[in-house]
């Protein structure tokens, strides 16, 4: 199983929860959801560690007028990912289930 | 109304593109534009901007810049890169020979450059702290003298040759101070046989000194065994060659003690020292020490100085102690005291009286070292031009490199490589080269240079860094036009080259090397004129089948001549000063009846046989059939002058008196040294034809009373024979000192050995860059013509015939070779004049000439042009039209 960080984690669940994924929305996501600030190069370098373990994988399209007529990069969450996050979750909740103090 | 500003700065988007990866670029410039966007709304333009322009800095990182990373998934390796090397120099030998030659002899000029002004820079830099070292330069008149005359000139005994020593070894700055004569200069025009153990060695050059201590601690010479003795009434120390040369091989070091016999005196051997290092401006193989130097009239004094000592304060003090020795010089007015001269300048262009040698100017090293980077310049854009041709044919694989994921530096790499190996394999050749034409180059320009200098740990270090960057630049250009191209232009076998703009590279490259080309060709051709006009011009004599030999006693020169006579292959036989010196001492004189005093006089004496030997003839040689023994004859330029001074008629100044030296006092109490004009005697050239004609006094004997040097002239029809008949007498009369015979001939050319030097490399030179410039130009033209062959296919179909399209062509190159010799014209006549100032007596550079070369050389051009461009224009032009594009 590899090994997967806790920025990127917390990226993929955002990349999981979104409708339309890219660079700019993830970051504003990130920063509404945890009030921690991120730069745009952040999540790109994120985004394709992610994108290289096979986790996501990622088209072009949309582009608008507010970015430049720049096509963005979206990302879907492939079946890998989200097995591998699920597997994260169950593993993560066994660890948790054990400390009586929480139950 | 006010436009609200839009956009972030367009150099941080046009930073991003330029390192961000190209597949990345888009989705990370709209992201920050939407960032951008929302942070406009929020801050206004500024602070958005700001943080737009923060934003793109933090995409500084390797992961977003893969592009300046070697390809991952494609990467040749050198091996792969050697080999396509290799098989493309097999596939076009010629191009590719071409290639390697031009680098190759580029390296060979740079490295024959580089050991040149090596030589010549580091003269006498062996001299252990050699600043310090100095010599004494006398002032006098407008003249400066390299030695000093003793107090008694040369009737001078032991202590009056030393007097000047004495009174300036007091000087306290001064650490040691030596003075010495070497044998056959103009200041002992002597020479001496050197005879020890049993041999007799004739004019080798022998250092006579008074003061051996101090000159070894002046000059510091490495010893081999023994050392010099203080005070040495009777001393010898040899140099290495010198003691080999007498002693052999196996003995010569423990030849101390034994005796050398020089000039009747037995020196005692009491060292042996290396041999005097080929730069120095000292030349001799053995070093006499003795109690009084024979046969001169000053010597050459030099010292070394305490450390930190001023050098004009110590001359001060030298000219006063001069002074003090000789008061009636304070009062003289030609009189200019004393200098000091530091031993480093000597060898660099030192150019006063009676100098040990002729010194390098230092302009023609500075020529040399511009010759030598221009033909840098033009093996460079050789290589240049070339690889661009031969890699037209490389272009499918460059593209088929790019398809397989080569990233542009890998190409401009491998294009590197090329160069670099090219220039790698020419360094060795070239070395081969400078090995096997080393011989002749050190006979052409008189040095001794030798190839361990070339093979040296720091000289080959500097050669491979040159060869190194040589390479990478040669390489640069190719290399980054290449890398640019597009993989589908590159497939299509198709060049995009500018056509159209005034100003491309190529276009540029071909007016560099054409200017250049005519700037060493025009300069090279005036030079060659100018030494064919100082070989042709009429010097007022005739030197053909003149020579001379010195003779000391005028009654063995009577008999000798009355011998030499009987000889029928001798013609004349004379006796005065012989033409071709270099510059001596000039003379102060006035006229009478006219005030001022001049100081650009000359003193030239001879007998009349001399004269007719010569062929120097005047109608007043007339009065010598008088019974008179002398007359005094003014040359041209000395009578013009007192005519227009005097106002009067040229026999008015006949029996008028020319007044010698008028500031000095005569025996009689009255001033100067008056003589009788009695006529006039055309100009001739005394010196060398860098003298412009000065006033000659000349006056002429029918039987001098002493001998300057014996002037003779032979029928050269049995030459050998008649030299070794003159030997036979010349031995009959003097047995103590060798014969040396000299042609007159030899002894003009030899005035111009400097600008023969540098006439003969400068036009090597010109030639090799004419080499280099043509095959240059056929890989530009190869690889024009192929660029436009599609051009001349549509020509060809719509009736253009194969003369109209080799015009169309050439044009482009006719043009930039005619502005290049235009340039060039006003550069070549500007350097040549500068360099025809140093000659009184010159040609003058027409530009005609120039633009002859420059036809000329547009002309081998378009002959190269021409067979490269046939070839496309003779081609089937269906062919071309075929091709995909």
């Amino acid at each position: 199983m590899s090994n997967l960080g806790n920025l990127e984690e917390t990226i993929l669940l955002l990349v999981m929860i979104m409708d339309e994924p890219y660079g700019y929305a993830i970051a504003d996501e990130y920063k509404r959801q945890t009030e921690q600030a991120i730069s745009v190069s952040a999540i790109h370098t994120v985004l394709m560690r992610l994108e290289k373990k096979g986790l996501i994988v990622s088209k072009m399209g949309g582009a608008t007028d507010e970015r430049g007529g720049r096509r963005k990069k979206i990302c879907e969450v492939t079946s890998y990912g989200r097995t591998l996050i699920q597997e994260l979750k169950e593993n993560r909740m066994r660890l948790w289930n054990q400390i009586a103090d929480f139950n | 109304m006010r436009t609200e500003k839009k956009y972030p700065s367009r150099w941080g988007q046009k930073l991003l593109s330029w390192f961000c990866d190209d597949n990345l670029v888009e989705a990370i410039e709209g992201d920050l534009f939407e960032a951008f966007y929302f942070d406009l709304a929020q801050f206004g333009w500024s602070k958005a901007n700001r943080i737009y322009l923060i934003s793109v800095l933090k995409f500084i990182k390797p992961q977003f810049m893969q592009k300046f990373k070697a390809s991952q998934d494609f990467t040749p390796q050198l091996s792969n890169y050697l080999k396509t090397t290799v098989r493309n120099f097999k596939k076009h030998k010629l191009v590719a020979g071409i290639n390697l030659f031009g680098f190759t002899l580029g390296l060979t000029v740079m490295i024959f450059v580089a050991l040149y002004l090596k030589n010549e820079l580091s003269a006498d830099r062996s001299i252990p702290q050699a600043e310090l070292v100095n010599r004494v330069v006398w002032n006098y008149r407008s003249q400066t003298y390299s030695n000093l005359p003793f107090t008694n000139w040369i009737e001078s005994d032991a202590a009056y040759q030393k007097s000047y020593i004495n009174a300036f070894s007091e000087i306290p700055e001064i650490d040691h101070i030596a003075q010495f004569v070497i044998s056959n200069t103009a200041v002992m025009n002597r020479e001496f046989f050197i005879e020890a153990n049993g041999k007799r060695i004739a004019n080798d050059k022998i250092l006579f000194t008074n003061t051996p201590e101090a000159l070894q601690e002046v000059f510091g010479w490495p010893l081999l065994a023994g050392k010099f003795q203080p005070n040495d009434l009777n001393g010898a120390v040899l140099t290495e060659r010198m003691a080999i040369n007498l002693f052999g091989n196996e003995k010569y070091l423990s030849s101390i003690g034994e005796t050398v016999v020089v000039n009747n005196q037995n020196l005692i051997i009491r060292a042996i020292m290396e041999d005097v290092p080929d730069n120095s401006h000292l030349d001799f193989s053995m070093v006499a020490a003795v109690n009084q130097i024979p046969n001169s009239w000053g010597a050459y004094t030099y010292i070394r100085l305490n450390q930190g000592s001023d050098p004009k304060v110590v001359a001060d003090k030298i000219t006063e102690a001069y002074f003090t020795i000789q008061p009636n010089k304070r009062d003289d007015p030609l009189e200019k005291g004393m200098m000091l001269q530091p031993v480093l300048e000597i060898h660099l262009g030192s150019n006063y009286l009676y100098e040990l040698e002729s010194n390098t100017n230092p302009v023609y090293l500075l020529i040399f070292a511009l010759i030598g980077l221009l033909i840098l310049v033009i093996t460079c854009t050789n290589y240049l031009n070339l690889s661009v041709a031969l890699y037209s044919h490389r272009l499918k694989e460059i593209g088929i490199r790019k398809v397989v994921g080569a990233q542009r530096n890998d190409i401009r790499r491998q294009f590197l490589f090329e160069a670099l190996f090219n220039s790698l394999v020419a360094l060795p050749l070239a070395v081969l080269l400078v090995n096997i034409s080393l011989p002749y180059f050190n006979h052409m320009m008189s040095v001794s240079l030798r190839i361990d200098t070339v093979l040296s740990v720091n000289f080959m270090t500097y050669l491979l860094f040159v060869t190194i960057v040589i390479g990478l630049l040669s390489g640069l250009y190719p290399s980054i036009f290449l890398s640019s191209k597009s993989v589908l232009s590159l497939m299509k076998n198709k060049l995009s080259i500018n056509q159209n703009s005034a100003f491309n590279l190529r276009r540029l490259l071909i007016g560099v090397q054409f200017f250049l080309l005519v700037l060493l060709c025009g300069f090279g051709f005036f030079i060659q004129k100018q030494m064919k006009f100082l070989k042709t011009k009429d010097l007022g004599f005739q030197p053909e089948g003149v020579v001379y030999f010195a003779l000391s006693d005028v009654d063995q020169f009577r008999l000798a001549r009355t011998e030499l006579l009987k000889n029928s292959n001798i013609l004349a036989v004379g006796n005065g000063g012989v033409p071709g010196n270099n510059q001596f001492n000039q003379m102060t004189f006035s006229y009478e009846g006219i005030d001022e005093v001049f100081d650009d006089g000359h003193q030239i004496y001879m007998d009349v046989a001399m004269a007719n030997a010569l062929g120097i003839n005047s109608p007043d040689f007339n009065l010598l059939k008088d019974g008179r023994n002398s007359i005094t004859l003014l040359n041209e330029t000395a009578a013009q002058r007192y005519e227009s001074l005097a106002n009067k008629s040229r026999l008015e100044l006949i029996g008028k008196q020319f007044i010698e030296s008028p500031t000095s006092q005569n025996e009689n109490g009255g001033l100067g040294y008056p003589v009788n004009i009695d006529g006039f005697i055309s100009d001739f050239n005394f010196f060398s034809l860098r003298e412009a004609n000065n006033p000659f006094v000349v006056t002429v004997y029918n039987d001098m009373p002493w001998v300057y040097d014996v002037v003779v002239k032979l029928k050269t029809d049995d030459l050998y024979n008649t030299i070794n008949q003159i030997e036979e007498v010349y031995y009959k009369f003097e047995a103590e000192l060798p014969f040396k015979l000299g042609f007159l001939e030899e002894r003009l050319d030899r005035l111009y050995s400097n600008e023969n030097r540098i006439s003969n490399i400068v036009l090597l030179l010109a030639i090799l860059s004419i080499i280099l410039a043509y095959l240059g130009l056929i890989g530009i033209t190869y690889y024009a013509a192929k660029a436009r062959q599609k051009e001349v296919a549509i020509r060809k179909v719509l009736g253009a015939d194969v003369f109209r399209i080799l015009l169309v062509m050439s044009k482009e190159f006719v043009v930039t070779a005619i502005i290049a010799t235009i340039v060039a014209i006003p550069i070549v006549l500007y350097a040549a004049n500068l360099w025809l100032d140093s000659f009184a007596f010159k040609i003058k550079p027409e530009p005609f000439s120039l633009i002859i070369i420059g036809l000329a050389a547009i002309l081998i051009m378009l002959s190269g042009v021409i067979t490269q461009s046939s070839r496309t224009a003779n081609a089937n032009p269906i062919t071309p039209l075929r091709t995909e594009g």
